[in-house]
């Protein structure tokens, strides 16, 4: 039995940990950077300690010594899929609640993922985990084009570049080699067939200690954006019962062959008949509640059995109705779903039948600029797909959150698009299908009718019709329907707020100040938005924010050093979004 | 058949149109860029455009000029309504020698001034290439006698509106003419302003540069020299209908009315609980503004300073706002400069003024003493000094030092009416500061400094308290975020459009810039 546990992690899925800790009667430590000082994972810990970053594995470690905890958690993200943090976590002596150090690090290197899935009998993609350009060349003309290069220790896109052909190979291999090297430290790269139009399944894993493993079914996570999911549902929608036995065989073969232990899930690339092995990733997901709602288990209460040595008892075997997962994320849905933190200033949430609610954040909580904006996750059970759908759809509408724009409506979009209403869609859907339509701002109600305007930068602009002088009220022309006609194309594009300056690749400081942080490392990729670096001058701190999206090539500037105007803080690289989901 | 008079004419209009010149509209198609015509059918209500100069062609004078031919000489002119408000206009023609000036173009875009002055109309200027046809320019016989339409346009400023959309190549000519406008549009890949494009800059200095680089609507919005900067053709002429839409037709003219509509957020929540947090003031602007009424101006340019034209309950009015996003809300000159402009512009057309205030100072540092901040702030001064139209101001958060004063603070300017937030900390300059530049050696020779300090930063801190400052009546009541709407609205309702000016006898005061 553990008695106290460090969570390594911030928002919902710290909060999840949390609550489960409680619920266990286990004490619990939080951790906490600065920007995070007050947040709900910290208040409802019974113990927090502050640290510089959720990636320190040091500063984590110590604090849970220091504090007497005898287990960490890693939540997701983070060092949740660090093999060192878990190793180091196990030679201090305490338990880490995930797998062994071994199959994180197997499961995180994708050429040995691959060959490993391989030897287990789970199909694997054509690849060849090379970068000689005749191989690479030799497997698509054997198995077709295009070919899609992907850093082997990569993740989220980075290090990946299609090849459409032949003559594409070599610049694609350089390109992905230069930016593996320069995001993960290793510039090894494979190449498989890409898949034009494939469906994302991942099955859920359980294990214990003593060589058990359970499958909890599976889930279709297809409603993405770059790579990012935005709407998830259990059990994935019209798959064949025999691929379905097929693909939960496969990921229970490799958790077995990889000596799995806790909560795991083996992703999948679905096209026509056949599956393939994508990755598996060693930790609770996100998406984890559909799960927990149409099979009744309580995936973390397991986590936390399973590192206490005990084990697995019986699970059913079948699900039980149907749930999706939208996730509500400060991302604003019109605007590129350019991220944007701020005051959470209401968050509410009908409670119907059904409905559960998952989140870090309470009204007046702030969403920092440094991390993932993930809000909430509303999640809907009804006993059937159609009733789940529906519930949400419901739910959703009458969800309020104010302060930031969240993902709510673009989840909306997807939940009431007969697209996806109709069956299962492919990872390539939302962003082709659903996506323009979000971009255009809803014209408010009537007022084009009712007194004219103009849209420019895609904000609606009222202009009042002055009564023309000399021509009689009866000939005055209605102007409506031609001003409806004249709004045009270029809507919705605003103007970055930013602070830095330049082509967007290189981040000055608009003003003379001083440096007052530096909030990313070499090697990291930025979102267009992110706050990179901080500079203070008349005593109020000035986010400097990136203009584009990118890699951070240089950090040009320490903490404390004095700047111009128009000193150069950071220089960017530009990231690639090709690439399957993971 | 026989020509008839009549025949003749039309034959001779239609020449002039874009249907008898389809090879030279389909290459300016091609730019991307509609045609001059094309531009003013959409600015124009329809029906409205009575063209003036239409038949012109160009002077062809001098030796190799015969083959010359210039429909309407390179500028359509006309007058029209744009949403039911009488215009002057002229539309550059980029494809008759690339939008360049003959001798009677010249002649039509002086009248073109002459009538906005005479008729009271606002000029609208869609600009695209042009500056002196070089052809007609080499010859001292023409080009010695000067151009008089800058005088007409200095003229016309801050009597009528005098709008300027850049539609295409703008380096020279265009920019001179755009400068004296009070609105200045830029299409996002096609315009371009300056002086001089670079070709010349590298002819006369070496330097290497492209013409967006040098001079195009993303740089030019950045400076400042542009107002807005815009994707499309389209909203760029949609952008002249909202600005005109604020602005009486000339200056002595009632201000355009517009139903009145309530915002759709309030200003409650938009402070942060730190003093030290920095807010979006768009946020308080929008919850205050009539919904669907906020026109940034300049957003681009300085952007520590917002200047928006708004409506309270149907009525425009200019916001001057400190945007705590960017350099906490200081004035620098940029932000100086900006204000200044803006002040001016509406106190021309008697649009009031309202201030947000949330000011740590005038920044400081060589790069304001660089860029002349000492007179740049001077100049802001002067235009609120010389304004006539109705000013209130709601402090917000900081009201610090000759900045608070600059924004209109307190009994400053008289404002006819003068709010304050809860939130509101009026005084010299912030607390932590004064006391370690005022009480220095004090401090250094306490027993305990930092206890020192501590005692005295507690003990000012109890004098900074917007209730002190009603008090004191240094404002007129402090309110809550959800009742200054409508205390503004009721105060906008009684003021006078103008103030009757009790000066002494002048010419005009001499700005500090």
């Amino acid at each position: 039995m553990l008695t106290k546990l460090l969570v390594a992690n911030r928002g919902e899925i710290a909060v999840r940990v949390l609550r489960a800790c409680a619920e266990q009667g286990i004490e619990s430590v939080a951790v906490h950077t600065a920007p995070d000082a007050g947040a709900m994972h910290v208040r409802l810990a019974d113990e927090a300690v502050p640290v510089a970053d959720y990636l320190d594995r040091d500063a984590l470690l110590d604090a849970a010594l220091r504090f007497g905890a005898d287990a960490v958690h890693p939540g997701y993200g983070f060092l949740a899929e660090d093999a060192a943090f878990a190793r180091a976590v196990g030679a201090a002596g305490l338990v880490f609640v995930g797998p062994p150090a071994e199959a994180v690090a197997a499961m995180g290197d994708k050429v040995v993922a691959r060959e490993l899935a391989s030897a287990a009998g789970v199909p694997v993609l054509p690849a060849v985990t090379t970068s000689d350009p005749e191989a690479v060349r030799a497997l698509g003309a054997e198995h077709g084009w295009p070919v899609l290069i992907k850093a082997a220790h990569g993740g989220g896109g980075r290090g990946m570049r299609l090849a459409r052909g032949q003559a594409e190979v070599g610049t694609a291999l350089t390109a992905a080699t230069a930016e593996a090297r320069s995001a993960f430290g290793d510039g090894t790269v494979y190449a498989e067939r890409y898949l034009a139009g494939p469906r994302h399944v991942e099955v859920q894993v359980l294990a214990d200690a003593h060589g058990t493993v359970a499958v909890l079914g599976d889930r279709d996570c297809s409603v993405q954006r770059r790579h990012q999911k935005l709407v998830e549902e259990a059990p994935a929608p019209d798959l064949a019962d025999g691929m379905r036995a097929a693909m939960a065989a496969a990921a229970c073969r490799l958790a077995g062959a990889v000596g799995y232990r806790g909560a795991g899930t083996v992703e999948f690339l679905v096209e026509g008949d056949s599956f393939y092995f994508l990755e598996m990733n060693t930790r609770i997901q996100v998406e984890h509640p559909v799960t927990e709602l149409v099979f009744g288990v309580d995936l973390v209460h397991e986590q936390l059995r399973i590192a206490a040595g005990a084990r697995l008892g019986p699970l059913p075997s079948l699900p039980r109705g149907h749930a999706v997962e939208c996730r509500i994320v400060a991302e604003d849905p019109s605007n590129g779903f350019l991220p944007v933190a701020g005051q959470v200033r209401e968050l509410t949430v009908p409670w119907a039948p059904g409905i559960r609610f998952d989140t870090g954040y309470e009204p007046g909580d702030t969403v920092p600029p440094q991390y993932d904006g993930l809000i909430a996750k509303l999640v809907a059970w009804g006993p059937s797909r159609s009733a789940a759908l529906h519930r949400a759809r419901t739910a959703l509408a009458a969800v309020v959150v104010t302060g930031v724009p969240t993902t709510a409506p673009a989840a909306a979009a997807v939940l009431a698009h007969p697209g996806f209403t109709s069956g299962p869609v492919t990872t390539g859907w939302f962003e082709d299908v659903v996506a323009p339509t979000l971009a255009e701002e809803p014209e408010p109600a009537g007022a084009a009718r009712e007194a004219g305007g103009a849209w420019i930068a895609g904000r609606f602009h009222r202009v009042p019709q002055q009564p023309r002088p000399g021509v009689e009220p009866g000939r005055l022309r209605d102007p409506a329907p031609q001003r409806g006609a004249r709004s045009g194309p270029g809507r919705g594009r605003a103007a970055p707020r930013t602070a830095g300056t330049g082509d967007g690749r290189l981040i000055s400081s608009a003003m003379q100040g001083v440096v007052s942080g530096i909030e990313v490392a070499v090697g990291e990729r930025v979102t267009a938005g992110r706050i990179v670096a901080r500079v203070e001058a008349m005593k109020l701190e000035n986010p400097v924010h990136a203009a584009t999206e990118g890699v951070v090539e240089a950090v040009c500037v320490r903490l404390g050093q004095a700047v111009a105007a128009g000193e150069i803080l950071l220089v960017l690289a530009a990231a690639t979004v090709d690439g399957t989901a993971s | 058949m026989v020509m008839t008079p009549v025949d003749e004419l039309r034959r001779r209009r239609a020449a002039a149109l874009d249907d008898a010149r389809a090879d030279a509209i389909a290459r300016q198609h091609a730019l991307g860029k509609d045609s001059a015509r094309e531009r003013i059918t959409h600015l124009l209500d329809e029906g409205t455009f009575r063209e003036f100069g239409g038949l012109v062609d160009a002077v062809r004078s001098a030796p190799g000029e015969e083959q010359l031919h210039a429909p309407a000489d390179g500028v359509v002119t006309g007058t029209g309504q744009v949403d039911g408000r009488p215009v002057v206009v002229m539309s550059f023609d980029f494809t008759v020698y690339g939008g360049s000036n003959g001798t009677i173009g010249g002649l039509k875009v002086a009248r073109c001034c002459e009538r906005a002055m005479r008729d009271g109309t606002p000029l609208v200027m869609l600009l695209d290439g042009g500056g002196h046809r070089i052809q007609e320019g080499l010859d001292s016989h023409h080009f010695a006698h000067g151009f008089t339409v800058f005088q007409q346009m200095v003229e016309l400023s801050g009597f009528v509106p005098v709008v300027a959309a850049m539609l295409g190549p703008g380096f020279a000519g265009p920019s001179n003419f755009a400068a004296l406008a009070d609105f200045v549009v830029m299409v996002r890949g096609t315009a371009t302003m300056g002086i001089a494009g670079p070709a010349l800059v590298r002819a006369a200095t070496g330097e290497r540069i492209s013409s967006e680089e040098l001079g195009g609507a993303d740089v030019q919005a950045r400076l400042g020299v542009a107002d807005l900067a815009v994707d499309t053709e389209a909203e760029a002429l949609d952008s002249l209908r909202v600005y005109l839409g604020f602005l009486p037709s000339r200056a002595d003219q009632e201000l355009p009315l517009d139903e009145p509509r309530a915002p759709v957020t309030d200003p409650g929540g938009v402070m942060p609980e730190g003093a030290a947090t920095a807010y979006d003031v768009r946020d308080v602007v929008g919850a205050l503004a009539d919904a669907d009424t906020v026109f940034e101006l300049r957003a681009e340019h300085a952007p520590n300073v917002v200047t928006a034209l708004v409506r309270l309950d149907g009525r425009p009015v200019g916001v001057v706002a400190n945007q705590p996003l960017h350099l906490g809300g200081s004035l620098d000159s940029p932000a100086c400069e900006k204000a200044a402009h803006f002040v001016s512009v509406c106190d021309a057309f008697g649009v009031p003024l309202l201030f947000l205030i949330d000011v740590p100072g005038f920044l400081v540092g060589s790069e304001s003493a660089r860029t002349q901040l000492a007179r740049r702030s001077g100049r802001l001064l002067f235009e609120l000094g010389q304004a006539t139209v109705p000013r209130f101001s709601v402090v917000l958060r900081k009201g610090y030092g000759a900045a608070y004063i600059a924004m209109c603070g307190g009994r400053s300017f008289s404002a006819d009416l003068a709010l304050a937030w809860p939130t509101a900390e009026i005084c010299a300059m912030s607390v932590d500061g004064a006391v370690d530049v005022a009480y220095r050696r004090d401090i250094a020779a306490a027993p305990d400094p930092a206890a020192r300090r501590a005692e005295l930063v507690s003990g000012f801190r109890q004098r900074v308290d917007p209730i002190l400052a009603a008090q004191g009546f240094g404002v007129d009541d402090v309110v809550e975020p959800a009742e200054t709407r409508s205390a503004l609205i009721d105060a906008l309702s009684r003021a006078p459009q103008r103030r009757t000016a009790a000066a002494v006898t002048k010419r005009h005061g001499i700005s500090p810039i």
